[in-house]
């Protein structure tokens, strides 16, 4: 990590810029006020919009707002919202307790998994957070305990912690906030059923200008029984091709299983390794290791050396991630990666696997 | 009417800080065009009220809270998804990330993890102390600090780092 270090030790402002900043926040500062009411119009827009989605006679308006909630975490561009219009299964079903109603908002997902949207407010239109200073920061903004269980009265049903969704912007002064679980992996499947989510206590860290930390919390016990229902919009691509990849083109593997949605990726390969191509590659003037333990941990290595990308038609390219599992003993490796954001499959060119591309079909 | 900012504290806030802020941009931009327009979203809304703070660690733990969440907002915003101007201008130099440098390998990694990896590796920060940061639960830190350092274990160990 020293060099590391090092390179970030580099990067800084020269005392020019320095100077000029002083210059500008001197004169900037009479502004503030009117800067900070730009924000606070925001989150009045924010209210309204989440007022919206929380009226009960608007069903297509429910499936907007939702959508317009997705938009923050999956991409707000038009062709993603286009796409989260289409896999986003509207839902609405809700409990209250202390005054605080948690709505299960929206579900979709692929044959790798599932995203929920949730949103947690207040009924009498007051902020969630309540006796908190309005321009206070928040962190570490969390349940208690949440759990979620798919078909929970059956012998085959499936549960799954609550443990860390994501949140969207937050003040202390909004009503609600939505927040966003996915759960989309090498081991997952598509999840239909009878579900069950339960969400203990939601608590927020505070730091302000006079407080260090605090913590704040809404007290409650939300349990709320849905049906989770979505549709697949996977498309299955070619497979039994060989490929190589990892250092000096030591894996070789063949494709066992490749589909793709807008949501994921996931491939299933079979592999074996080349010890000797890897041997040909160790360098001593560029590691420290004996050359024994270097070959044995980039062996290990090479998996997670096979780049798998995305080739998009705007001509950029996506690194899927390392998300994997592993059978060492039979040689096969899954990846399954969710991507950042929507990426609607009419604009991506084709899967890149080591040194092997793959066309997507275009509708 | 706020009290106006003196040019002692507003060199004492510049200095002290918009290096910390321009670094822990670009782990999350990975590009330093908006680092300055950072700075000074963070800086004026520390100024618009400006009384002390309890510490120096607490005045710089809110540093790292705002520009953290105005990196969100900058990522989030409509208006960052259209092109770059050309005279994207009075831009730092990012560092130069030489293949196979730890850092080039950090920067593929996702912005999640790049902020865990340069607040522990760089400021010093325990993982407990990042997840109160970062507004995540302890563990969910200490799963990225893992997974980071996984993916970084050839490069790490060369580094002779444990």
């Amino acid at each position: 990590m020293k060099d590391y270090r090092s390179q970030f030790d580099a990067l800084r402002f020269s005392p020019e810029e320095k100077q000029a900043m002083v210059e500008s926040l001197l004169a900037a500062a009479p502004e503030t006020r009117r800067r900070m009411s730009h924000k606070k119009r925001v989150h009045v827009l924010i209210a309204a919009v989440i007022a919206a989605a929380l009226c009960a006679a608007c069903a297509s308006g429910a499936l907007q707002a939702a959508i317009q909630s997705l938009s923050f975490f999956l991409g707000n561009q038009p062709e993603q919202t286009q796409v989260l219009g289409e896999m986003a299964q509207p839902i609405g079903a809700s409990v209250t307790d202390n005054g605080v109603t948690l709505t299960v908002d929206a579900v979709l997902g692929d044959k790798n998994g599932y995203a929920i949207l949730y949103t947690l407010s207040r009924d009498d239109g007051g902020p969630l957070l309540q006796n908190v200073d309005p321009d206070a920061n928040l962190y570490n903004i969390h349940f208690d305990d949440g759990l979620l269980t798919i078909d929970p009265d059956s012998d085959n049903f499936y549960i799954s912690p609550v443990c860390d969704p994501l949140f969207t912007a937050f003040r202390p002064t909004d009503n609600a906030i939505h927040f966003f679980e996915e759960w989309i992996g090498p081991n997952m499947e598509q999840m239909n059923g009878p579900a069950r989510v339960s969400l203990q206590n939601f608590r927020a860290g505070i730091v302000s200008m006079e407080i260090e930390k605090e913590e704040v919390a809404v007290e409650g016990n939300w349990t709320v029984d849905f049906q989770m229902t979505y549709q697949d919009s996977s498309i299955e691509l070619p497979i039994g091709q060989t490929f190589h990849g990892g250092t000096n083109g030591a894996l070789t593997g063949q494709i066992k299983e490749l589909r793709l949605s807008p949501l994921s990726l996931y491939v299933t390969y079979s592999y074996q390794i080349d010890e000797e191509k890897i041997a040909e590659a160790y360098d001593p003037a560029m590691t420290v290791e004996p050359k024994e333990e270097w070959i044995k941990n980039e062996i290990d290595c090479q998996n997670v050396e096979t780049a798998i990308f995305l080739n998009l038609k705007d001509g950029t390219r996506e690194d899927t991630g390392f998300n994997g599992d592993r059978d060492s003993e039979n040689k096969i490796e899954t990846r399954s990666s969710a991507f950042s954001e929507i990426i609607p499959l009419d604009t991506i060119e084709s899967i890149s696997i080591g040194d092997l591309t793959i066309p997507v079909p275009q509708s | 009417m706020p009290p106006s900012l003196t040019r002692q504290e507003a060199e004492r806030l510049v200095n002290t800080y918009a290096d910390l802020i321009l670094r822990l941009s670009y782990t999350y931009l990975s590009h330093t065009h908006d680092a300055q327009d950072i700075c000074q979203t963070v800086f004026l809304k520390l100024i618009e009220r400006r009384p002390a703070f309890a510490s120096s660690e607490h005045e710089k733990a809110w540093i790292i809270r705002t520009t953290i969440n105005a990196c969100k907002d900058h990522l989030k915003s409509h208006w960052r998804k259209t092109t770059v101007p050309i005279e994207a201008a009075r831009h730092v130099p990012a560092p130069a990330a030489e293949p196979g440098s730890i850092l080039a390998s950090v920067n593929l990694l996702p912005p999640k993890y790049r902020a865990v990896i340069y607040l522990h590796y760089y400021e010093g920060y325990t993982a407990p102390e990042i997840a109160q940061l970062l507004g995540r639960l302890p563990s969910t830190v200490n799963t990225q600090l893992r997974r980071g350092r996984e993916q970084l274990k050839t490069l790490l160990e060369k580094e002779g780092y444990p």
